[in-house]
């Protein structure tokens, strides 16, 4: 217990050790998220009405950035399949860096949920009256902390055997693999759910939403995580083979294409009917009455989708991030902005209010993505010398001394054995 | 060692360890820990703007579910929400938890043919229930509707015409429709919405939690949220309150129509059914055959909106026999036309014949079967 | 998982000058400064609520119906009826050209004669017509004669209004007669000014026209009018009748 103790302090203690860059990043993070504070004080005393949503758009880019986030943190399943399964050992290493970053996801994800609240002080009625199984609400919250809890487990165990320097048993960690690999799926399903079930709102309303929503997730996570690796080769000397990334690659591929299918599948069947169900899709696509500000977006979130499925064919590492930015910008306006407010525009009733969102809920939205940037930089910061076997129990902790992760740039070090 | 070093390079030997903590390390790191506090602070400085009712409040946190309190935690609950009341409004309201009656389940009957859109029941129920005026909330959302569709989206929401009705349209006023399947019920987390033995779908303002599902789920765009907190002039406060209905809401719970459940469940109507000039609506128990709806129910072409959705709701609509708010044009044309021609020595009287009645016998419409064919 | 990753450390190490380590104080102390004077106004565009005129929203019958025995103000003195007709011949027994009761508009459908509803013998009295007569209490009989079936939906109550309670036949149960909404003369359900309508936060510029989209077909129901697509706000109600 006591070493337990040791290791979360060292923890703490490492997490502020780091060189220039490090905190001008970290530094950079902690503005955004007093900025993003202070946006939600100011939220939380004029109330929901300082952001853009209304009556008519009753949930906006908090539920957006949250959707597009619960999709992110179920991608890390797509490191441990292959490890997990096709017992890829070479990738092992780096399924803790999809873990963690599922654990950063699924946090930011339920940070936007809170926020979104009108109420948050009334939290705890949600464990006094729980309307479950019949609300997908509830659903969503017993799995995304489970996820959470579930993620947890499997990285602290490993970790903290890497910094116990023994060997992790397989039953303390191997069940809960598997389970998360099938919950990873939940998540997002349930997430869809949400949506899908509501006869109310006719664009949500079609079976095609869970499995537009997986596949998007599928494109995005593993997207991030390349990105994510590449700046680990970039700034540290932990070496990602690069097998990761073309295995990465090829999931985001493949992911990406059924998720372009799915939307064009999704689009033939509004247009092609042409009922009056098409006019949300009408609104998103071509503009409802003269009302045209979601076009430029949808139609932009298409080009960036398409330009990098067709720069992730070429297979070049430089193109493939591009590529990966490209990607998770043109998924997050398709499935946040794109999914969520088409659904609010015509009202039931057939109004049409625009949304757009305010100063303030940018605000919040930035401070909510810097601090799960903070907490995921955290995480790495701490995972990675551990994993390098340069912090374990059995060695002094001495902070300004630890070169594992920040070593100055690569071109200039030699190689010392 | 002039400059600092944030990373002092390999060490030679394990066990020379460099002093880590210098005395300009020590207060540059504390100067960075105190600005950090500071900036946190200034960042939650906003809060300093919250008012005295909106702070926690142990009695507000720990306060049950509805359907959990006991008469005497209901009556504690009702004290606190009348102190408040008096001390914002300086008005001390009527405020009591209003049971439904037995044998009672309430149906809503609107006569499409009779509404004029004059807009009163928009208002009189914003001044019967207490609602928010800036921004403004109105349960009530009137539809002008050209002739011949029920499509919503071909509905104006924002006609502001010299005099209704407008020729060629009908008014189609819509409001929560207390569906008997509701889908704000099933996907309300915490179970802050659900509907009563009388048909009301009700709302414990005290327990919702403000994630507006349920206003994403609603099919007739009938729920409200309190985006900003409530503006109420004092002079408009409605001091006859209950607690499921009227009473003041704060921001950042839902609310919507509830029947004026403090007026029905004690005999009176719906403040829109008694404001309504036309009589187009029309309110009351379902289950007692001679009750007005019940006959409308029964004798009436009576249909609902959205109906595929499934929600089962208890408000009818329904077109009367004539066509709305215009005179029959055949008619009209015949009474202009003998004004013209014969003066005012034309009339209905029995027994008078002569031109004018062989005028309107001829006047038939060519597939009319009839004695005086 | 338990080999550790060979890393390979430099061996020259970044030297940072030191006073970039005071940036960092220096700079949450600017970041604390910029936040506790940023704008604690709430920026929210609440558009001012509509005023109107609070005496449209009286609960009551829209109009007084004449009272049982039916009486006129002259020189602001309330007089039967057959005071004066049965001293003086109506000069006019059609309906134009009246030298009293200037103040009445005829205007019912076919109906051109004020004897088609009063008794020429007793003007306290209604006739009906079978010759009949009833009294102004039971004016919703004569009207029956014409409109029998807004009648027997008047009585089954769903025509017409009901104040005061929804319990069927209870005490403050009132219907309202024929003529508490309806002027007999010119019986057509008047125009009303309608009340503002929804100012919804943020709710943008909603007088724009709405264009109906059928992707070039024309709807068949439209074929029959030759007026044109509805405009939105603060034209002329053209519906031709006036009360």
């Amino acid at each position: 217990m006591r070493t337990y103790l040791t290791f979360l302090l060292r923890c703490f203690r490492l997490s502020f050790v780091g060189d220039y860059r490090y905190y001008a990043w970290m530094f950079f993070l902690t503005v955004l998220v007093l900025f993003g504070i202070n946006a939600y004080c100011k939220q939380l005393v004029y109330g929901l009405a300082t952001t853009g949503m209304t009556d008519q758009v009753s949930w906006g880019f908090y539920i957006a950035n949250f959707t597009f986030l619960v999709g992110m943190a179920a991608a890390a399943v797509m490191l441990v399949i292959p490890v997990y399964i096709y017992r890829n050992r070479e990738l092992h290493d780096l399924v803790i860096f999809g873990e963690l970053f599922a654990v950063a996801a699924i946090i930011m994800a339920m940070l936007f949920v809170t926020v979104d609240l009108g109420r948050p002080d009334r939290f705890h009625h949600l464990l006094l009256r729980f309307n479950f199984p019949v609300s997908m609400l509830t659903w969503d919250v017993l799995v995304l902390n489970g996820y959470l809890l579930l993620n947890l487990h499997i990285c602290g165990y490993l970790v903290y055997c890497a910094y116990r320097k023994r060997e992790p048993s397989k039953y303390v960690y191997i069940p809960f693999v598997f389970v998360a690999i099938v919950w990873a799926i939940s998540i997002h399903t349930v997430t869809a759910f949400l949506y899908s079930g509501l006869g109310g709102r006719p664009f949500w309303n079609s079976a095609v939403v869970a499995p537009r929503f997986l596949a998007s997730a599928f494109a995005a996570g593993p997207a991030f995580l390349i990105l994510t690796l590449s700046a680990l080769k970039h700034f540290t000397t932990y070496e990602v083979p690069a097998k990761a990334f073309m295995t990465l690659r090829n999931t985001v591929a493949i992911a990406l294409s059924i998720s372009m299918f799915l939307l064009g599948s999704e689009a033939f069947t509004e247009f092609y009917t042409n009922s009056s169900h098409v006019a949300s899709a009408t609104y998103l696509f071509l503009g409802l009455h003269g009302r045209t500000a979601l076009v430029p977006w949808i139609w932009s979130a298409i080009a960036l989708n398409s330009l990098a499925m067709v720069l992730l064919y070429l297979r070049k590492l430089p193109v493939l991030q591009a590529a990966c930015v490209m990607l998770i910008v043109g998924i997050w306006i398709e499935k946040g902005m794109g999914m969520i407010v088409p659904a609010f525009i015509p009202t039931p009733l057939g109004e049409i209010v625009e949304y757009l969102p305010t100063r303030n809920e940018i605000l919040v939205t930035v401070g909510i993505w810097a601090a799960g940037l903070l907490i995921y930089t955290i995480l790495v910061r701490i995972t990675v010398p551990v994993l390098s076997g340069r912090l374990t129990y059995d060695q002094p902790f001495v902070a300004a001394r630890d070169p594992a992760l920040f070593a100055p740039h690569p071109s200039s070090e030699g190689v010392v054995r | 060692m002039k400059d600092l070093q944030i990373w002092n390079g390999p060490s030679t030997s394990a066990s020379h360890v460099e002093p880590e903590l210098t005395r300009r390390s020590f207060l540059r790191t504390g100067a960075a820990a105190i600005g950090g506090m500071a900036a946190l602070a200034a960042a939650l400085a906003p809060l300093r703007e919250l008012a005295s009712d909106e702070m926690p409040n142990l009695d507000q946190f720990l306060q049950k579910h509805y359907k959990e309190m006991s008469p005497a935690e209901m009556e504690q609950a009702l004290e606190r929400i009348r102190n408040k009341v008096e001390e914002r409004y300086a008005v001390r309201p009527h405020l009591r938890d209003v049971k439904p009656m037995e044998g009672v389940e309430f149906a809503y009957a609107l006569n499409l043919s009779r509404c004029i859109g004059c807009r009163k029941c928009v208002h009189a129920c914003v001044a019967e229930n207490n609602q928010s005026r800036s921004p403004e909330i109105q349960y009530i959302r009137v539809l002008e509707m050209p002739r011949g569709t029920l499509d919503v989206e071909k509905g104006n929401h924002h006609y502001d015409r010299p005099t209704v009705p407008n020729a060629d349209h009908f008014y189609l006023p819509v409001q929560c429709h207390q569906c008997a399947s509701p889908p704000c019920v099933k996907v309300c987390p915490v179970e802050a919405t659900w509907q009563e033995s009388d048909g009301v779908t009700v709302i414990d303002y005290d327990w919702c939690i403000g994630c507006r599902y349920c206003e994403a789920a609603c099919p007739y765009w009938a729920r409200r949220f309190n985006f900003a907190k409530p503006n109420l002039p004092k002079d408009q406060l409605n001091p006859n309150m209950s607690y499921l209905s009227n009473r003041p809401r704060e921001k950042g719970v839902m609310e919507k129509c509830h029947f004026c459940l403090h007026r029905t469940r004690e005999g009176r109507m719906p403040a829109c059914v008694e404001i309504c000039p036309t009589g187009a609506r029309k309110f009351g128990n379902v289950l007692d055959p001679k009750s007005e709806v019940a006959e409308i129910l029964r004798t009436k072409r009576v249909f609902v909106l959205k109906e595929e959705v499934g929600t089962l709701p208890r408000f009818f609509y329904y077109f009367d026999e004539r066509y709305p708010n215009t005179l029959d044009p055949e008619a009209l044309a015949i009474a202009a036309r003998l004004r013209e021609e014969e003066g005012d020595s034309y009339g209905c009287l029995p027994g008078a014949a002569g031109p004018r009645r062989d005028f309107i016998a001829a006047a038939k419409p060519a597939w009319w079967i009839g004695e005086n064919a | 998982m338990n080999q550790p990753t060979t890393f390979q450390p430099a061996t020259t190490p970044t030297r940072a000058p030191g006073w970039l380590g005071w940036l960092l104080p220096i700079g949450f102390v600017c970041l604390a400064a910029v936040l506790f004077n940023s704008s604690t106004a709430s920026d929210i565009p609440l558009a001012p609520s509509r005023t109107f005129d609070k005496s449209t929203l009286i609960v009551g019958p829209r109009r007084v119906a004449m009272q049982d025995p039916p009486t006129v103000q002259i020189e602001g003195r309330p007089q039967s009826c057959n005071g004066c007709h049965q001293i003086f011949t109506s000069s006019h027994p059609g309906g134009a050209a009246l030298n009293f009761h200037q103040d009445l508009v005829l205007h019912h459908g076919l109906n051109n004669r004020c004897v088609n509803c009063h008794d020429t013998a007793d003007r306290q009295k209604l006739t009906l017509r079978d010759g009949a007569t009833v009294t102004f209490a039971e004016t919703p009989q004569l009207c029956a004669q014409c409109h029998g079936t807004v009648y027997r939906d008047w009585q089954r109550g769903t025509h017409g209004k009901t104040l005061g309670s929804w319990v069927t036949e209870s005490q403050a149960q009132r219907r309202l007669s024929c003529n508490e909404c309806h002027d007999p003369h010119s019986p057509k359900y008047p125009s009303y000014v309608p009340l503002p309508g929804p100012n919804t936060l943020r709710m943008g510029d909603q007088s724009a026209p709405v264009h109906p989209e059928h992707s070039g077909k024309q709807n068949p129901l439209q074929r029959g009018f030759n007026k044109p697509a509805s405009d939105r706000n603060n034209k002329v109600t053209p519906d031709g009748v006036h009360p």
